[in-house]
């Protein structure tokens, strides 16, 4: 059998698994709006971290990653994982009471929370914008990532672009039919075999290279700095990225919009210390796999470095394992981009569409399903030629969600809080995202404003100062 | 807008010591005063990383413990 046919089959069984679960779950579901966006809230404990897991680790996770963790060595780890985890304080923090709002009030989107909660339209469509603005390129790095496996599997056999065509549309398939029921429970499939598949391919390399120890002595010998945080990375640079994840990963549209779907606010509570319990060993598969790829690999380029996972697999195992391996990182790539597709057309429907026109209802869960379609085409053309690697196109998103944290938090937590400051300190931090962004492409970002830290710190400081100086200004105002 | 409506704003914290139990434990994930250490566990995991993962498992169960307390 030819490596492309061993490919394709097993390809075939996957995406025929997929589309069984995607079509089982939309056969127990309701041809309606509520059910389409936020599965009638009605998803278990377990089920619901699952479903946030999967959601959170994409196609990143599994090549990006690793990619990553080769060049960086083990501080990568350190980098990722504490934030990470405190993730979990976050779904307890912002996802119990976003439920809360969310059930009583009828809320299903991010935005919708916004505007309900503020009472202003302005702030809600300005943090819509800003949510799809910046999901849209974190889109394109799936299907881009999708294609990198594809290419490398089967030694340029087959075109990554076409075929994160094929897999984009068989995710369409499964999300026009079902939305978020099929969404979650296809998580569920594609989180099991990105979990189990990971570590089997951690076994695999690592048996291939002559176990733990061995590969843990020569890397020793030959790249002793990828072992140290000292030469690669700084305290404050580690303390950013520790801060970042537990304030970005809420204002992800797909996350964000899972704090809905739960069907009491205990299944929060268990996916919040779920989270912190899974983490630290999930993300030592990665990057045990970038890390030792410096063994058999020590010269790859940046951009290559993000495909070092199935490099290791065909150098190690046989291919019809190295394929089945990275089965799951098209199952890490499916998982994030459904659910991102699915948050994306419920904020262009529900807070754009809905909030100027008159559409009933059932035009609503009709027009979610055509702009599924829609965005999932736009996120195919961006990921034709991504603008550098998978790390630096999804940091661009990062820090610009980010902005939107301080506006979250203090809706839900500080009774003075007034919408014209939050608008102001979303527009100052998009600002200030852009000349970040384009004083990196010039001559670099200033020291004096990021005093060593990665650049989203200052930027969220200074939108949380604006929103609480703005709210103590404003509330003064409104008592004289 | 019920009475119930009303009052599910703005959210609030159990108590302080919670707090300082999250920024203690992200203060001691920076484990700064090793910063430089190269030792190893078993040939291949550095220490700092052990450090980091009994850390984050100690967020697990202070996660644990603080959902049993904090009922919104």
């Amino acid at each position: 059998m030819s490596p492309t046919l061993i490919v394709l089959a097993v390809l075939t069984l996957y995406l025929a698994g997929s589309l069984w679960v995607g079509w089982r779950s939309w056969r127990q579901g309701a041809a309606t709006l509520d059910d389409y966006f936020v599965a009638s809230r009605r998803i278990s404990p377990l089920v619901l971290f699952c479903t946030l897991a999967a959601t959170n680790f994409s196609a990143f996770f599994f090549l990006g990653f690793a990619g990553a963790s080769y060049r960086l060595g083990w501080p990568f780890y350190g980098l990722m994982a504490f934030g990470t985890s405190l993730v979990g304080l976050s779904i307890l923090l912002l996802g119990v009471p976003i439920y809360k709002l969310g059930k009583a009030k009828g809320y299903l989107t991010p935005p919708e929370l916004i505007t309900g909660e503020s009472g202003s339209q302005m702030l809600g469509w300005l943090y819509g914008a800003v949510l799809v603005i910046f999901t849209l390129p974190y889109l394109a790095v799936q299907p881009y990532g999708a294609g990198l496996v594809l290419e490398s599997l089967t030694d340029g056999g087959i075109d990554g672009f076409h075929g994160a065509v094929l897999l984009t549309g068989v995710m369409l398939i499964y999300i026009w039919l079902g939305g978020m029921r099929s969404s979650v429970w296809t998580d569920l499939l594609q989180g099991g075999l990105m979990l189990g598949l990971m570590l089997t391919a951690v076994l695999v390399v690592m048996q291939g290279l002559g176990g733990f120890g061995t590969v843990g002595g020569d890397l020793a010998a030959a790249h002793p700095q990828k072992f140290m945080r000292e030469g690669a990375v700084t305290w404050q640079v580690w303390l950013s990225y520790t801060l970042l994840w537990p304030m970005v990963v809420p204002m992800f549209p797909q996350l964000f919009s899972r704090f809905y779907i739960a069907e009491s606010d205990k299944a929060l509570r268990t996916a919040a210390w779920l989270y912190p319990t899974i983490v630290p060993l999930l993300f030592l598969a990665p990057v045990l796999l970038g890390v030792s790829g410096n063994l058999d690999f020590p010269e790859l380029a940046k951009a290559e470095s993000d495909s070092i996972v199935p490099i290791l697999l065909l150098e190690h195992a046989p291919l019809w394992l190295a394929a089945l391996v990275m089965t799951g990182a098209l199952a890490a790539f499916m998982s994030t981009a459904d659910s991102q597709l699915l948050a994306m057309s419920s904020i262009l429907t529900r807070d754009i569409a809905a909030s100027i026109t008159e559409l009933k209802e059932d035009e609503q869960y009709s027009l979610g399903r055509w702009l599924v379609v829609a965005l999932a085409i736009v996120g195919l053309a961006l990921a034709y030629d991504p603008p550098d690697t998978i790390f630096n196109v999804v940091s661009q998103a990062f820090t610009g969600l980010a902005v939107l944290f301080p506006t979250t938090v203090a809706l839900l937590w500080w009774r003075h809080t007034r919408s014209e400051a939050c608008i102001a300190s979303i527009l100052t931090g998009e600002t200030l995202v852009a000349w970040t962004y384009l004083a990196a492409q010039g001559g670099g970002i200033p020291e004096w404003f990021t005093q060593g830290f990665h650049p989203s710190m200052p930027i969220i400081f200074l939108s949380a100062v604006i929103l609480i100086v703005g709210s103590l200004l404003l509330g003064k105002d409104s008592e004289t | 807008m019920t009475g119930t409506e009303r009052e599910l704003r703005p959210f609030r914290l159990p108590s302080l010591r919670w707090t300082g139990i999250f920024v203690l434990l992200t203060l001691l994930s920076l484990d700064i005063w090793a910063w430089d250490s190269k030792a190893v566990i078993g040939g291949w995991l550095p220490v700092w990383v052990f450090h980091l993962l009994v850390l984050q498992f100690v967020l697990a169960f202070a996660l644990w413990r603080f959902t049993q307390e904090w009922k919104p």
